[in-house]
Parts: C-alpha cells; structure tokens; sequence
C-alpha cells in the first residue's frame, strides 16, 4: 500500500514569497485499486507525483509503500506523463525496454518480455518502427508499456491521454482499463476529464487550488467490468454532477491564475 | 437526381481542361542531367575566356597565367610525384586537425551539460574564443610546437574546436527537460540521462558543424604552411610566388579547389550518414 502522510511543498519564487503548492496531505492508496485525482489547474497534482516519483523532495512529510519509507527516491514507482517522451532515435522496442536496461536487465531478457506484452496490448506490429511512425494513441500505448515493463506496483498516470482526440481518447481508457485488471497495479491517474476520471476509477481525490489541498475523497460504486454503457448509468450521471458541482466552487474565472503568493513571514 | 448524373462528366471535363493551365506557384523541375550539363558549361565558359583573354593580352599572362601553361604545370608535377607528396602533407595536417577538433569540441560541448555553473563559468570564455580571429594565435603555436605536421594540426584544431563547442552546447541546452525526468523516473543515474539521452539528443548538433570544420581545419592546415613549413600546398603557393611562378600557384590553388571539394562531400556524405543513424538506429 502507498501512504502519504502529512506532506508538503513550498517553493520559494523570486523576491523572498513563497508558493504553497500542496499542504500536507495525508492520503492512502490500497493495493491494486485505481484511484483518480481531479482538480483545476495549480491544484498541486503534478506536485504530488513529482514528490511521489521522488523526483522533488517534500518540505515536511513521508511517503510510504507498505510501511517502508521511500521518500525523496526515484525509481520507487513507475510514472508517466501526459507527453509519451519516447526516443526518437529508438524503435519502439528499444523505447519500451528502457526501463529494464537503466535497471541493468540483459537484453536477452527485457526484449522477449517487451515482445510478449506488447503482443498482447495492440503493438507487436510496430516493435521495429520509429515512434513518428505510429499514431498518438499507439504511441501513448508504448509509453504505458514501458512504465509497465518498468515493473513497480505503483502506476503514476499524469493525463496519459490529455493529448488525444475523443475518440482515441474512449479507445485507449478502455485499454488501460483491461491492462490494469490483467496486471494487478496501484494506480494513481491525473486527470482534468471528469468522464474519464468516473469510467476508470474506483476512488476520485477532488483537489482545490491555492493552496493546493485535498477537497474531497469519493468512492466510485460501479460494477465492474465496465464498458461503455457505464456512461449512462444513473451512478455515473449522479456523480458526474456532484463533480461538476465541487469544480465548479473553484471559480473556473480565475483558473489560469498562478497559485495564491503568500509572503514569508519567516 | 438524373440530373446529377447527366451533369457530372460535364464538370469532370470542365476540370480536366482547366487543369492543363499551370498556376504561377507551380515549381518547375529541372531534370539533374539539364542541370550539370549546365554547371559543366559555365566552367568551359571560364576556362575558355581566361585562355582567349589572356591569348589576347587583355589579361596579362606573366600575373594571371593560362589555363593550358597550368595544365602543362601540373602534368609535370603530377609525373614528377612533386605535387603527390604535397597533398598528403596538407591532407594529414586537415583531416587530423578535423577530426581531433571536433572530437575535442563535442566533448567539451556535452560536458557543459554537467554543471550548471561551470557552463555558465565557461561560455563567454568559449564565445570570446570564438569570435577572436584564432589565426593571430597562429605563429605562437608554430614558434611552440615547430614547423613540422604537429603545429598545422593544433591550427586546425585551433579552428575547429570552438565551433563544434558551441553547437554542442547548443544541443545540450536543448535537451528535452521532460525527457530527462522520464529517465530519472525509470531510476536512471546522471550518467545514464547523459548517455541515453543528452549525447544522442546532441549529436544532430554536433554533426551540423562538420561541413563548416572541413573548410576552417583546411583553412588551419594551409595557414600554417604559409607562416613556416618545409612542406604542403601552402608552402607551395608561398616559395612560388617569390619565385614569380604564377603557374605553380594556380597548380596549388586549382589542387586545393579540388581537395577542398572532395573532402566536403566525403563529410556531406558521413554527416548524412550519422544524421540518418541517428534517426534509424534500431538500438
């Protein structure tokens, strides 16, 4: 399980003020459930995960899987973002294997198992293609297969498919669906769709902006598997507009403002 | 609808017609073998004007020489194996200082990627470095390391490697931020990021400068030659023109035309090669 407890980021901008981007936040993400976090933009969610990948460290707080503490280190956790951020000058096997060969795995075993999972989800044709060969939705499919491939239980999504049209967008949430109960990960999925967010998840986090903060937890009571039909379903429809509803407190005028700058008072 | 029907041959003629008029913005082609016939010409052209001009004493012949006493010329040093042992000399001191130069350049580009501060440190040491006419530094380095091949390939080194630096770094400031982030999320190291992704992603970069380094280590090379050497084209062109032998300078100047012309499409060739590697390679 992955527990976050008290944690907090404050970044010190120019002329001494200081932005709160997140407060502390104490959250819990049991194993192998998919829990999704919405919020207006400056909400503190990509602060979140980057404290979680451990890339940035916390101004106060921990992070824990199953008990351990693993704050402020990378590689804890796989994570990918909105950008597929694949090497041009790589195949696409050469992409996905990524994970493996940072971690020192021979090829003689990274490739055979790339080559099954990508059989399996969609990309076994395009192995030894170039990644401006594929489409957007092939290529966010790649990027997920190597954050999977990067074989850790907790799965960092930050909008995997903010970039794609509606009806890739449909396409690929029912892929990631499928991939996630074959595979068994805790995952953690940003994203700013609220259709999105129901259909996938089982757990929404509403976050609120300036500062940065958790607003609401709300468990998501539909039956899986879930399928397009979700979509019209009355749970669906009566948490679609109890969403809209939280987002809408957060005065949609002022989104694109930067966080709220307090000064030091230290 | 049987209308449309009727009507529809109609318009698709309409179209076929009007298509054979051509738009001011079309591009028109010129077949490749039009085009050196061409290029071919012009050269006849000059080397035929020159010749006549000079038959005719408009050009005066002692300056500016003619074509036919320049071919005799250089048929003698050709037989002779004079002119032979002249272009190795200019050849090695070029490719050398060519390929140490960039190798040397590109390294110290990349390394910029390391540390912040020490590439801040640095940069307007290697723009000023750049901007500096390096050639003044050249009887120094003659006067250090001797008039033999070792002073012509640090010139050309000279040359070159400030060029390579700075498009190297180019690359490096541009390295994806995101990329590197994917990397260290994958629990890569510093030296994993550098060699997975920062070299590769410079690379173009650093192979843009090649074309440019070919001419400026050739520059170098013949420099040298001119300030102190025993040997080379440059040493050529300098002992024939006391000597008046306007036909042995044309001879050095006709070769490095040449030289120059072979070398830059030998590396156009390589550049285009590790450009498309880059972009290609399947690992």
């Amino acid at each position: 399980m992955l527990e976050i407890r008290d944690l907090s980021k404050t970044f010190v901008v120019a002329q001494g003020g200081i932005v709160q981007a997140l407060t502390p936040t104490t959250l819990e993400f049991p194993e192998g459930r998919f829990t999704s976090i919405i919020g207006p933009s400056g909400c503190g969610k990509s602060t979140l995960f980057n404290l979680i990948a451990g890339l940035s460290s916390p101004t106060t707080g921990v992070i824990l899987i199953d008990g351990e503490d693993v704050t402020a280190q990378a590689g804890i956790v796989s994570y990918m973002l909105q950008k597929d951020l694949l090497l041009p000058w790589r195949s696409i096997l050469g992409n996905v294997i990524l994970g493996m060969e940072v971690s020192g795995i021979p090829k003689s075993q990274s490739v055979p198992k790339a080559m099954d999972l990508m059989q399996r989800y969609g990309l076994g044709d395009f192995a030894h293609c170039r990644p401006t060969q594929l489409s957007g939705g092939m290529r966010q499919r790649a990027a997920l297969i190597r954050t999977l491939l990067y074989d850790r239980d907790v799965v960092l999504l930050d909008e995997p498919f903010g970039a794609l049209d509606a009806q890739t967008r449909v396409t690929m949430q029912a892929w990631l669906l499928r991939v996630w109960q074959e595979m068994n990960k805790t995952i953690l999925f940003v994203t700013h769709d609220i259709d999105e967010a129901i259909f996938l998840s089982d757990r929404i986090v509403v976050m609120s902006a300036r500062p940065g903060r958790v607003k609401t937890v709300l468990e998501v009571a539909l039956p899986r598997p879930r399928d397009r039909h979700v979509f019209t379903d009355r749970e669906f429809v009566r948490l679609k507009g109890y969403l809209l509803d939280l987002l809408a407190e957060e005065s949609p005028d002022t989104e694109d403002i930067q966080p709220a700058m307090m000064t030091a008072s230290a | 609808m049987k209308d449309a029907t009727i009507s529809l041959p109609l318009a698709g003629s309409h179209l076929k017609s009007s298509s054979r008029r051509r738009a001011i913005s079309d591009v028109t082609v010129a077949p490749p073998a039009v085009i050196q016939a061409m290029q071919l010409t012009v050269v006849v052209f000059l080397i035929a004007s020159w010749e006549i001009l000079a038959r005719l004493g408009i050009l005066d012949p002692f300056f500016w020489s003619m074509p036919s006493t320049i071919a005799l010329r250089t048929w003698t040093f050709l037989v002779t194996g004079e002119l032979a042992g002249d272009i190795l000399f200019t050849s090695q001191a070029t490719i050398l200082g060519f390929i140490l130069g960039t190798c040397l350049g590109g390294a110290i580009g990349l390394s910029f990627w390391w540390s912040h501060a020490y590439a801040k440190v640095v940069e307007p040491y290697l723009v000023t470095l750049q901007a500096l006419p390096k050639i003044a530094l050249a009887p120094i380095l003659i006067l250090a390391l001797g008039i033999g091949l070792l002073s012509k390939v640090a010139i050309a080194i000279m040359l070159t490697v400030t060029v390579t630096a700075i498009a190297a770094y180019g690359g490096v400031k541009s390295v994806d931020q995101d990329l590197q982030k994917m990397l260290y999320s994958l629990g890569a190291n510093r030296w994993q990021v550098f060699s997975k992704v920062v070299v590769p992603w410079s690379m173009p970069w650093i192979f843009s400068s090649l074309r440019i380094n070919i001419g400026l280590a050739l520059t170098g090379a013949i420099v040298g030659e001119y300030i102190s050497s025993r040997r080379g084209l440059g040493r050529m062109i300098v002992n024939a023109s006391m000597l008046f032998d306007m036909e042995s300078i044309w001879v050095a100047v006709f070769t490095l035309c040449i030289m120059a012309m072979l070398m830059y499409w030998f590396v156009a060739v390589i550049e285009a090669r590790l450009q498309a590697g880059v972009g290609a390679s399947t690992r």
